[in-house]
């Protein structure tokens, strides 16, 4: 990070190879799966990590301040959001209930791809965050709750709770019901 | 291996145990939470989700982005080496109790160091010496030369009332039928008997006895 606030370009190379196509992921699922506005996010996010270099704390990991800087700028676009009373865009699938995908409760991984993130889409911006940081970006416990800065206890938590409601919503998909 | 919350050690269970792989104690935690057929459920999902996000398709950030980045990386180089400490310095964070603690070891410093002569001065006493003209020396404590103030004078006007010699016969009136014999309170004669005649008066009497 150093080498960065100098303005040394083969180290930010290095970090931008190593998190932009991850960070693009995580902002394509956490933004609704909008790839333009994610592609703004991902640049933003570097943006920050070019100024704001000298705020890094070496003691702590990198990617966890990355995840950290990351996570807030989601947390602050859902808040613009809520402000401006815009509601969470679902591509006008309907809810996934039992009864409307009765009959495809045999369907395979490829159906479950298609439905899972409009799923996700709906869990609350905390679920949200931490469900992709444990099962996409497969983060440890540890980890996320440095990056979200509460208890571990806290984390875990959250992602039971995410797959529960995310249990419902796909419930067609489950064989074993 | 448990915490406290019983949701916190089941999802631990749920990225890694099928219910069937589950040791007994196990699987009385977790049915005292869920059901078996609900954690059977919940492990499908969480395997199918894990998968999903294995197999996701790779998205490549723009082009245009890496450039643009570089160019703010250049100007940030470019920028001069004592602004980017200055902001370093401002940006620089600290916890609050630490200035409070800083600026009360401060205030008690300066406090213990001021002595009090300071901060209340010695009055200067002077001591007027008084005299009978129309001057009076002021005499300071220490050696200065004394300082001469001209005594304020004080005039006081007398207004004398006019006698009324018009009419020498006195009006006879209620109020002052009895006072007839005394003097007038303007006169300057002294009313009554002073101690030296009464014990003459006595004298005589006694005598004449």
């Amino acid at each position: 990070m150093p080498l960065i606030q100098n303005g040394n370009t083969r180290a930010f190379d290095e970090i931008y190879t190593r998190y932009s196509s991850k960070m693009l992921r995580y902002f394509h699922k956490m933004l609704n799966k909008d790839e333009n506005k994610a592609q703004d996010f991902l640049q933003d996010l570097f943006v920050k990590i070019i100024e704001k270099a000298h705020l890094y704390d070496p003691k702590k990991r990198f990617s966890t301040w990355l995840y950290t800087l990351a996570a807030n700028m989601c947390k602050n676009e859902y808040r613009r959001n809520a402000v401006r009373g815009s509601q969470v865009q679902l591509d006008g699938t309907p809810d996934l209930t039992a009864e409307t995908y009765d009959c495809l409760k045999a369907l395979d991984m490829q159906s479950f791809n298609i439905q899972l993130p409009n799923a996700i889409n709906q869990l609350t911006e905390k679920h949200k965050t931490v469900f992709l940081l444990r099962y996409q970006q497969e983060l440890s416990i540890k980890e996320i709750a440095l990056i979200l800065d509460c208890s571990e206890g806290t984390v875990k938590s959250r992602i039971f709770y995410a797959l529960k409601k995310l249990a419902i919503r796909l419930q067609a998909f489950n064989p074993i019901q | 291996m448990h915490s406290n919350n019983p949701n916190t050690y089941i999802e631990q269970l749920l990225n890694n145990k099928p219910f069937t792989a589950l040791s007994p104690m196990e699987k009385q935690a977790v049915l005292m939470q869920m059901t078996q057929q609900e954690y059977e459920s919940l492990f499908l999902l969480t395997q199918k989700t894990q998968s999903h996000f294995r197999t996701e398709k790779e998205l490549i950030p723009r082009p245009q982005t890496k450039a643009s980045l570089h160019a703010l990386l250049a100007k940030q180089k470019k920028r001069t080496h004592w602004f980017a400490k200055l902001e370093q310095v401002f940006s620089y964070q600290i916890p609050l109790y630490q200035p409070a603690i800083a600026a009360l070891l401060l205030i008690l410093v300066a406090y213990t160091l001021t002595p009090l002569s300071i901060s209340k001065p010695k009055p200067h006493i002077v001591y007027i010496t008084p005299t009978n003209d129309s001057t009076f020396s002021i005499v300071p404590v220490e050696d200065v030369d004394p300082v001469v103030v001209e005594k304020a004078e004080q005039y006081v006007e007398r207004v004398q009332e006019k006698e009324d010699k018009s009419n020498p016969l006195r009006v006879i009136t209620d109020s002052n039928l009895f006072a007839l014999n005394v003097p007038d309170a303007d006169s300057s004669q002294p009313i009554g008997r002073t101690l030296f005649e009464d014990s003459i008066l006595a004298k005589f009497l006694i005598e004449a006895q």
